[in-house]
């Protein structure tokens, strides 16, 4: 699947909550992780895909050097909500699909509470901490339509004007499909 | 006789004070003196090398400045050199600190001229160190609302208007400014 490119405006709307009847989830899942896979992500968000709803998939593993817990976690999140953040904020340098070749030290709470149903749709009520739990704050954004540039100071976001300008023209190299805004179909 | 001789000791009482007065304003001024040679020293030694802020040196820099704001806390100098101990923090990356100092000069001089520039500071700080947008937005409030007449109102406006905004909405503004100002 394509992935949306900084700028594009379905990345700033909030997404809505979906139920099991949703058509072809199955297939939205498969392919929202061959994506994610070929992307070299350990998180994707539906919007992230054109998809506004509350839905975003986290496959943490590549993490498992660093957190040899996380060297199972692969999940699906619908209709989450993270109804709790604390802690003192930390700094962890983020990335993300949606805008490429560009990272950033974010700063975040480290502990988070997330209500949500899991891949089979069972009700979860859940605490994570550390590099999972920044990983869900992250895509959990995506769904309030927020991106991590977004939670950077003023003056980094001044700075990365022209980067920014140049995803959003698609004046950027990477090796998976996206959808510029700038653009009619996607491009590989 | 006896009213004489009380009378020329509140004489010789009150010219003692006079001289003890005026000697202790004399070490005080000497010692005040001495202070400000000492912290002159120390600014040129942390500003040989302009690239690179020595920690320790830096660290020995704040604490002469507060020794003296507390010591000499009416001292016209004393407000300066608080607000160059905020610097010298927020080069050291203490950022918290530098909220405390900053926040010591609003709490000890609110009429102090360097106000406006404090609070750009302030909000600086919160905006870039912290990413504290709220804060940063009610020091920039503040300074608007209170220091209306402030030269650095204009820019203030402008980057009040920025601060949390997602970057399509800064630029946005920045570009519909530029096309308003061609």
């Amino acid at each position: 699947m394509p992935i949306l490119a900084y700028g594009h405006p379905n990345l700033r709307k909030i997404a809505e909550d979906i139920d099991v009847n949703y058509p072809d989830l199955d297939k939205l899942l498969e392919n929202m992780f061959e994506t994610m896979y070929a992307s070299n992500g350990v998180g994707l968000a539906a919007p992230q895909v054109n998809r506004s709803i509350r839905l975003f998939i986290i496959d943490a593993s590549p993490y498992a050097e660093e957190v040899p817990e996380l060297a199972d976690f692969k999940k699906v999140f619908y209709n989450a909500q993270i109804v709790e953040e604390e802690g003192r904020e930390w700094a962890f340098n983020e990335g993300c699909l949606s805008v490429p070749k560009i990272n950033e030290d974010v700063l975040r709470k480290p502990k988070i509470k997330i209500h949500y149903y899991d891949q089979d749709w069972n009700y979860q009520e859940e605490e994570y901490d550390g590099v999972i739990a920044r990983i869900i704050q992250h895509e959990y954004d995506h769904l309030e339509g927020v991106l991590f540039v977004d939670r950077v100071s003023t003056i980094r976001k001044t700075m990365l004007r022209g980067k920014l300008n140049d995803i959003s023209k698609g004046k950027v190299s990477i090796d998976y499909r996206m959808i510029f805004p700038s653009m009619k179909k996607a491009r590989r | 006789m006896k009213l004489t001789l009380l009378r020329n000791s509140i004489i010789v009482l009150g010219l003692s004070m006079f001289v003890f007065v005026s000697c202790q304003q004399t070490d005080v001024k000497k010692e005040a003196k001495d202070l400000r040679t000492e912290l002159n020293t120390l600014q040129k030694e942390l500003m040989a090398n302009p690239q690179t802020l020595d920690a320790v040196k830096g660290d020995s820099m704040v604490l002469l400045y507060k020794k003296y704001a507390i010591k000499y806390p009416n001292d016209s100098m004393s407000v300066e050199y608080l607000f160059r101990a905020a610097e010298i923090q927020m080069g050291l990356n203490k950022n918290e600190e530098c909220i405390k100092s900053l926040s010591y000069i609003q709490k000890t001089y609110p009429n102090s001229k360097v106000m406006p520039m404090l609070l750009q500071f302030k909000a600086f700080i919160y905006d870039d160190k912290f990413n504290d947008f709220d804060k940063a937005r009610a020091c920039m409030d503040e300074l608007i609302e209170n220091y209306p007449e402030s030269e650095l109102i204009p820019n203030a406006k402008a980057y009040r208007n920025m601060i949390g905004k997602n970057p399509e909405e800064i630029f946005g503004k920045m570009d519909s400014t530029a096309t308003n100002a061609n």
